[in-house]
């Protein structure tokens, strides 16, 4: 009985552990981005503050978190991935325009993904796209209660978005044509999941204070094997 | 009598009293498009040049019915600049028109009658506004902008119909130079709007963006020199006087609207580039040094507009000891001189604030400003000085002129 009870287990446990290997094939690439040096000193809001509004924020307050963290950095895989296609998900990535401010800040889309904008507030924006492309260049009016905006990218890059009715307010949306990369949160940790084994070029993008005219971008040389778990962190310096 | 004097100007035709109006319009006029300028400057600095769209259509509003209440942050400065400088348009056009129609034949009255319209409607449409601000009770802003069009919009009306009422009737008006200079400058606002629509249709270019900026300062010039010639007292007890430096003061004043106007240039290009603070420190670049690392397009852009500032200024002393010099009691040119100068001490203050306030939006615009404003100075400058001054080389002619006649005339005397 007992023979059979231990094989019986011994085979649950291998197919739990098949079943977790499935979840888990490839590696992972996570690490925490730090500021290294003082905090920036915010930029002062200019301009009329609409009612619709009640504020406006600074530049810094969208990546510097407590305790000398980094958010809103963008990690990626700038090369090594060789001609794989990766299909794009049929979600897409949501961006809402609320409090004047867009949300999420930083985040990362697949190219063939919709960027769907939404306006959540009780007041009229425009949105205006900037890219290294100038064909996808646009600029649109969004009043309130307009539908939701669709927009689809053919090339990969950051692109910028900015209301300029509301001069604090923009956005970045880093379009690429694979699904490896990662945004960092509030505690400045970022993890990219399930990559093939190989040697990557691992790539770091911020918009620092001086917006996206003058990112920091920061590279690493990094070799993931089999399902390995590896760390990179990052430090940047504000400016 | 000085012996620099040459043989008095003929005067021309007697000064109309419509012609006085024309003036107090003309001035009305210069000085309205100076603050333009400066409203134009205010959208650049909020960077409010995308924040509506679509033109000539605001938000898909016909521009004069525009909700006051969606005149929010860049909307604000960016909308208001088109209203105005389509009531500047009016203005310009009106001032074409009377200066080239009178109100003969029938074309003539129906051209007038549409001007009438048009200046009817502006001033429905920004009695409307102005109302609608009033209710919405937010920011002052909006309301005190719509009374100052609505008031504006009011006096082109005003001046359109008292001059169909009372104006010259009969005769066209004196001076075809001004009739030139009127249709010239309506030309140079149609297509400045014309500027300023493909800059927002086409993202702001910096080649279009920076052509918008320097004609909107041609056009100034032009309202300011419509301005002076119009007065009655232009032609007043003027006696031309010939040049005595050895670079003539017209030629001096010229080659320094010249330097001002290639200044104004290099500092539109540097903002539509996003270029002034490429060198973020003043007056030493970040490496210590008068000349910083060229590192960028921005940072040579940049550098040359403070270098060429040293060229305006040394133009402007060379002006200004000339004009103290040979002029000292000559008024019409000494006080803009002064002028000038002040403005220029002005002018480097401000630009060296904008650096330090990492462009701060108040001292940024005003430093626009002031670069029009010492602009318009030395072009006064220069237009006064041809209108007071002979070359040696037009004295010359007609003291050869005059020694001719004479030896004809003792000819016949001799012979007879």
């Amino acid at each position: 009985m007992s023979k059979y009870l231990i094989t019986i287990l011994a085979a649950t446990g291998v197919v739990v552990f098949a079943g977790c290997s499935k979840h888990e094939d490839g590696a992972t690439i996570a690490g925490t981005v730090t500021l290294s040096g003082p905090c920036p000193s915010n930029a002062a809001c200019s301009g009329m503050i609409d009612a619709g509004c009640g504020h406006c924020s600074a530049a810094s307050e969208h990546w510097i978190a407590p305790g000398g963290k980094v958010a809103n950095a963008l990690i990626y895989i700038k090369d090594g991935l060789g001609n794989t296609v990766y299909p794009a998900p049929d979600d897409p990535l949501v961006l809402d325009q609320r409090g004047c401010e867009y949300y999420p800040h930083v985040a990362g889309l697949m190219l063939g993904q919709t960027l769907k904008i939404l306006n959540s507030d009780p007041t009229l924006h425009n949105v205006r796209l900037t890219s290294a492309d100038a064909a996808e260049d646009f600029n649109k009016l969004f009043t309130q209660g307009m539908p939701p905006m669709e927009e689809a990218f053919t090339t990969t890059g950051i692109k910028a978005i900015n209301c300029d009715v509301h001069q604090w307010m923009n956005c970045y949306v880093g379009v690429f044509s694979n699904p490896f990369f990662s945004v960092s949160d509030s505690t400045g940790h970022y993890e990219i999941r399930g990559l093939p084994p190989g040697n990557y070029t691992l790539e770091l993008w911020h918009e620092s204070s001086s917006g996206a005219e003058n990112p920091i971008i920061e590279t690493r040389k990094i070799s993931v094997a089999g399902n390995a778990k590896n760390t990179v962190d990052f430090s940047i310096a504000a400016r | 009598m000085s012996k620099f004097l040459v043989q008095p100007i003929p005067m021309p035709a007697v000064y109309k009293s419509s012609q006085a109006w024309l003036h107090r319009f003309a001035i009305l006029t210069a000085i309205f498009t100076f603050a333009l300028l400066f409203i134009g400057g205010l959208v650049t600095s909020h960077q409010a040049g995308l924040s509506v769209p679509d033109w000539p259509t605001s938000y898909g509003w016909n521009m004069f019915t525009f909700p006051t209440k969606d005149w929010i942050g860049g909307i604000f400065f960016e909308h208001t600049h088109r209203l105005f400088a389509s009531l500047i348009g009016l203005m310009i056009m009106v001032q074409a028109f009377a200066w080239q129609f009178n109100f003969r034949g029938w074309w003539r009255r129906a051209l007038w009658t549409l001007l009438a319209i048009g200046a009817l409607y502006l001033v429905v449409e920004f009695f409307q506004l102005c109302l609608e601000a009033a209710a919405i009770q937010t920011t002052a802003a909006p309301l005190m902008l719509t009374s100052l069009f609505l008031a504006l919009s009011i006096a082109v009306l005003a001046f359109v119909v008292l001059f169909i009422v009372y104006g010259n009737r009969n005769e066209l008006p004196a001076n075809r130079l001004v009739s030139k200079l009127s249709w010239f400058t309506l030309l140079g606002v149609v297509i400045q709007g014309t500027l300023g629509g493909l800059t927002v249709k086409y993202y702001l270019p910096p080649a279009v963006s920076t052509a918008h900026a320097g004609l909107g300062q041609a056009v100034f010039c032009l309202t300011l020199v419509i301005a002076m010639v119009t007065n009655h007292k232009w032609n007043d007890g003027i006696v031309k006087r010939i040049e005595k430096s050895k670079i003539g003061l017209r030629v001096l004043t010229l080659a320094t609207v010249v330097v001002i106007f290639i200044q104004l240039l290099l500092g539109a290009v540097m903002r539509h580039t996003f270029s002034g603070l490429a060198i973020p420190s003043w007056p030493l670049a970040p490496n210590g040094s008068l000349i910083p690392d060229f590192t960028s397009f921005g940072v040579a852009i940049n550098f040359a507009h403070r270098t060429w500032a040293l060229v305006v200024m040394l133009m402007m002393f060379i002006t200004a000891r000339s004009i103290f010099r040979w002029f000292p009691r000559e008024k019409s040119l000494i006080v803009p001189m002064m002028l000038g100068m002040f403005l220029l001490g002005i002018q480097i203050m401000l630009g060296a604030i904008t650096i330090w306030s990492k462009k701060a939006v108040t001292p940024t615009t005003l430093h626009v400003s002031c670069g029009a404003a010492i602009l318009g100075t030395m072009v006064y400058i220069m237009i006064k000085s041809r209108h007071l001054l002979a070359s040696k080389t037009a004295h010359a002619s007609q003291v050869t002129h005059r020694s001719h006649a004479l030896d004809k005339n003792l000819a016949s005397v001799i012979t007879e």
